[in-house]
Order: C-alpha cells, then sequence, then structure tokens
C-alpha cells in the first residue's frame, strides 16, 4: 500500500512544490490550504505522515498540531516554519511533533525527514519498517476514531 | 578657597575678556577644549586665538556693547589643528561697583561627548527597528523562496543530471540559497544573542585573528604591527564572537589597503572619559581598549555616520552588515565601539571591553 500524505500550507507555490515532490516519490499526497481543512481531512481520512506550516489562517499550525494529536495520539506530525526561530521549534516538539522543517527547505531533505517518519510510525505500531519510500508496511493509517 | 581656584577646577570652559576684548582668565577646561594653554591665551584679543568670525568672538563682543547675555545651545569652536569641536556658549557681563560693563565671561561646554552618546543611542534604535523588520521581512521572503527553490530541484529532476540546462538550475539554487544566507544574517541583528562570556586573553584572541588574516595581509603588502600592552588583565567575553568581531575589522582594514601599508592592533586599559567605565549591573568595570588601525583609504566624511547601517557598504563586494554585527556584539558585552577616520590616511576603529575583575 502506498503511504498517505497530507500538506497543509497556505502558500500555494510550496503547497504545490510539496504536493508534486512528494507525488514523485511514490507518495499519495493530499494538500490543504489552512489548518481547518487540514483537521477535516485528517478526520475523514487516514494519514501516514502530516507536513503543517506554522502561519495559516484561521486555526495555526500549532493548535491544529495540538487538535490532530487529540484525534490520534500517535499522529505523526512534521511542521514546517519561515521564521526560523527555535522558539517554534521547541513549542512545535513540546506539543508531540516529530519533527520540524525551516523554510525554504531542501527537497532530498523533505524526502528524507518523510522516510525517516514512517519508519518511526512503523517502528510505534510494532511492525517492520517500509520496504521502500512510498510503501506503507504498518497500519498506522488507519481510519481514526473520531473523538 | 578663592573664586579663581573654583573656576579653575570647573569641568565646562570659562574664558573671560576685559573690555578691549583681551583675555584676562583661561581655565583649564578650556585648555583641554581649545588644546591651548592659559600661559600663551592670557593676555591676546580673543579674536587672535579663534577667528574673528567665530560665534564665541562675536557673543562676547554683543555681551561687552549691550551687557547682555548670550546663549546658543548648538555652536563650534576651532582648535589649533584647525580640528572643530561642538560646542554650548553661554556669555554674561562682569560688571564693576558702578554698573558698567568692564569685563564678558563665556562659559563653553564640550558637547563632543553627549554627541557621541546620543550617536551610540541612535545606532542601537536604528539596529533594533532593522532587526525588527527583518522578522517579519524573514517570514514573507522565505515563503516564496522555498517554493522557488522546491521548483527549481524538480525542475532539476526533471530535466535530469546531465541537461545542459543543469547549469542553469545550479544558478538559481545557489542564488537562492545566498538570498537566504542574507535573510540569516539580518535576522542575526534581531536574534538576542546569548552570551557565553568567560574570563579570555586578549592578545591570544588578537594572535588567532593574525593568524586567520596573515595570508590576506601578504597579499596585499600589509605588515602587522602588534602594540600591546603586556600587563592587560583577562576581559570577560564570548570568544567566538569577539573572533568575528575582530576578524571583521582586520579584514575591513586589510580591504582599505589596496596599496599596502602598516595595520596595527593595540590594548590597553582605557582612559576613555566616555566608555573607560561602565556598569555592568553589579557597579562600574574598568574597560579595555583593543583598537585596529590601518593606513587606508579612510572613510569618505559624508558617509560615516552611515557606517553602522545595515546593508550600508564602501566596498564593491559585501553586504555590508559586518559593522552593525560587531556594533551589536559589543553592545551587549555592555561595550562600545568607535570609529575616527581621516580620508587618504586610515581608520582606527576602537572596541571597549570589560576586565574580567
Amino acid at each position: 500500500m502506498t503511504a498517505r500524505i497530507l500538506v497543509a500550507d497556505d502558500e500555494d507555490g510550496l503547497r504545490w512544490v510539496l504536493e508534486k515532490g512528494l507525488r514523485q516519490a511514490g507518495y499519495e499526497v493530499v494538500a490543504v490550504k489552512d489548518g481547518t481543512s487540514a483537521l477535516g481531512a485528517f478526520e475523514a481520512e487516514p494519514f501516514d505522515v502530516v507536513f503543517l506550516d506554522v502561519r495559516m489562517p484561521g486555526l495555526d499550525g500549532l493548535t491544529a498540531l495540538g487538535r490532530l494529536r487529540e484525534i490520534r495520539g500517535d499522529a505523526c506530525v512534521v511542521v514546517m516554519t519561515a521564521h526560523g526561530t527555535m522558539d517554534t521549534a521547541i513549542q512545535a516538539m513540546q506539543r508531540g511533533a516529530y519533527d520540524y522543517l525551516g523554510k525554504p527547505f531542501d527537497l532530498d531533505e523533505v524526502l528524507l525527514l518523510t522516510e525517516r517518519a514512517l519508519t518511526a510510525a512503523c517502528r510505534r505500531c510494532g511492525s517492520s519498517a517500509p520496504s521502500s519510500a512510498a510503501t506503507r508496511a504498518c497500519k498506522t493509517s488507519t481510519r481514526p476514531s473520531v473523538a | 578657597m578663592n573664586f579663581e581656584a573654583v573656576l579653575a577646577g570647573l569641568p565646562d570652559a570659562v574664558i573671560a575678556v576685559d573690555s578691549d576684548l583681551r583675555i584676562i582668565f583661561w581655565n583649564s577646561a578650556a585648555e583641554v577644549l581649545t588644546e591651548r594653554s592659559a600661559r600663551r591665551a592670557e593676555g591676546r584679543y580673543i579674536k587672535e586665538v579663534f577667528s574673528p568670525d567665530a560665534s564665541v568672538v562675536r557673543r562676547l563682543g554683543e555681551t561687552l556693547a549691550t551687557g547682555e547675555s548670550r546663549s546658543e545651545a548648538e555652536s563650534v569652536i576651532e582648535r589649533a589643528d584647525g580640528r572643530r569641536v561642538p560646542v554650548s556658549i553661554i556669555t554674561a557681563p562682569l560688571c564693576g561697583r558702578d554698573g558698567q560693563v568692564e569685563a564678558a565671561v563665556v562659559v563653553l561646554r564640550d558637547l563632543s561627548r553627549i554627541h557621541q552618546l546620543e550617536a551610540e543611542v541612535r545606532r542601537g534604535e536604528t539596529l533594533a527597528a532593522a532587526g525588527r523588520m527583518a522578522v517579519g521581512l524573514a517570514h514573507e521572503v522565505r515563503n516564496p523562496l522555498g517554493a522557488i527553490r522546491g521548483a527549481v530541484q524538480l525542475l532539476g529532476r526533471e530535466i535530469g543530471p546531465d541537461s545542459r540546462l543543469r547549469e542553469y538550475t545550479d544558478v538559481l539554487l545557489t542564488e537562492v540559497d545566498r538570498v537566504n544566507r542574507i535573510i540569516e544574517m539580518l535576522l542575526d541583528l534581531a536574534r538576542p544573542i546569548q552570551l557565553r562570556a568567560v574570563p579570555l586573553n586578549l592578545h591570544q584572541l588578537l594572535e588567532r585573528v593574525t593568524l586567520l588574516n596573515e595570508e590576506g595581509a601578504r597579499e596585499r603588502g600589509v605588515t602587522m604591527i602588534r602594540r600591546y600592552d603586556p600587563s592587560l588583565p583577562p576581559i570577560l567575553g564570548d570568544e567566538d564572537r569577539l573572533l568575528q568581531v575582530f576578524h571583521n575589522l582586520v579584514r575591513n582594514a586589510l580591504d582599505a589597503m589596496g596599496r599596502g601599508g602598516r595595520l596595527t592592533l593595540s590594548t590597553r586599559v582605557s582612559l576613555n572619559p566616555l566608555f573607560g567605565k561602565m556598569d555592568l549591573g553589579a557597579g562600574q568595570r574598568s574597560m579595555v581598549e583593543a583598537q585596529v588601525t590601518d593606513e587606508g583609504t579612510g572613510i569618505p566624511a559624508g558617509v560615516r555616520a552611515r557606517i553602522f547601517d545595515p546593508f550600508f557598504t564602501t566596498k564593491d563586494k559585501g553586504l555590508g552588515l559586518g559593522l552593525s554585527i560587531c556594533h551589536r556584539i559589543l553592545e551587549e558585552h555592555r561595550g562600545a565601539i568607535q570609529v575616527e577616520s581621516a580620508e587618504g590616511r586610515g581608520t582606527s576603529v576602537t572596541c571597549f571591553l570589560p576586565l574580567a575583575k
């Protein structure tokens, strides 16, 4: 099964790049432009990794991160920010983010991070690591129970 | 104590003239301010000491003629060597028993220290404002930059590693990264610097800087001269940050000396009346001066006030952030930085840093 990635960023260009880059690497990608849509998508469908921008209109990334973790305690979320301050990164990690990505990022770094996140997610659910980047070897993305 | 002793001890320059504008009193602060001794000034006409159209001469003349006091909040006097010093002027008549004006006195207050302090505060404010702007700018620029970088990488993959178009995507990536580095440097101005201040041997630190710049000096035919005070006690500072400061200053000095010359590094315990002692929170602390002096082109007078502005540079290449960052680092050390320059003769940058004890 193909691993599923959710991307939430209000920047059209960045969203396009992430969607395209991750799709080319073989992942199934859903891209949304705000935190509320990200929550809606996450509740409706299973995702293995979520890329979440910190500053978005309406529901910001850090709040959305908290809600995602409430919906599914083991949600694997990577937080993205253009601020470049460690404060945001620390806050995100304290709220349970898997990792932190500063903009502008390197696409190879994004793909590497996705693989690592998938491996970590597999380890958490007790199955073996995925055999390839785009292959989901565990069932982390089973439909979540809605609180 | 007689009045003459009181006047002699005042920190402001006091000069008295008789009704013919001949100097009858010249206190020691006047000697320091004008760099002319009382012995050489007293007995001479004031217009022989200052130029006849100088404010101080004019104001004393008016006071003698009218019996009224005159004042100027901002004026200048010229020293013997032609250097101009900003001063404030207040004159007053001296009357005899019959009420007639017999003489006049002028009090000159040296404003250069106040101007230096004001400039220091202004510099700090400018840099803080630039830093705040950088934080806002960083977010707005990094988002599109991220999209450009990602799109170029995707394009690179489409055209493959062997395509002749690869050169174009490589240039784009390099330049995007350069823009990001510029933003990083600007953000450095805004971020609070976490100093790891420890007692440091300033001379060892300066030697590391000279080692780093030895090759550059050789290439330009520059001789490095050390004038270190061998008894200098340790300073309190962050080694990496201070290396950054002095490396920057030495590189600037070398860049200013395209045709060779001498670059002098000197140290001493400061006797500077303005920055010689600083309050570090637990009382006054003595300061050390570390000076980088070059014999380069000097900084044109017209741009001297802007050299600490972010992105201001006189070089063909360079971002113009070096001195802004130096200023910021010294400020975090509770120190200060001063620049003196003479066009065609060279520049001297003095850093004031606190002693460890």
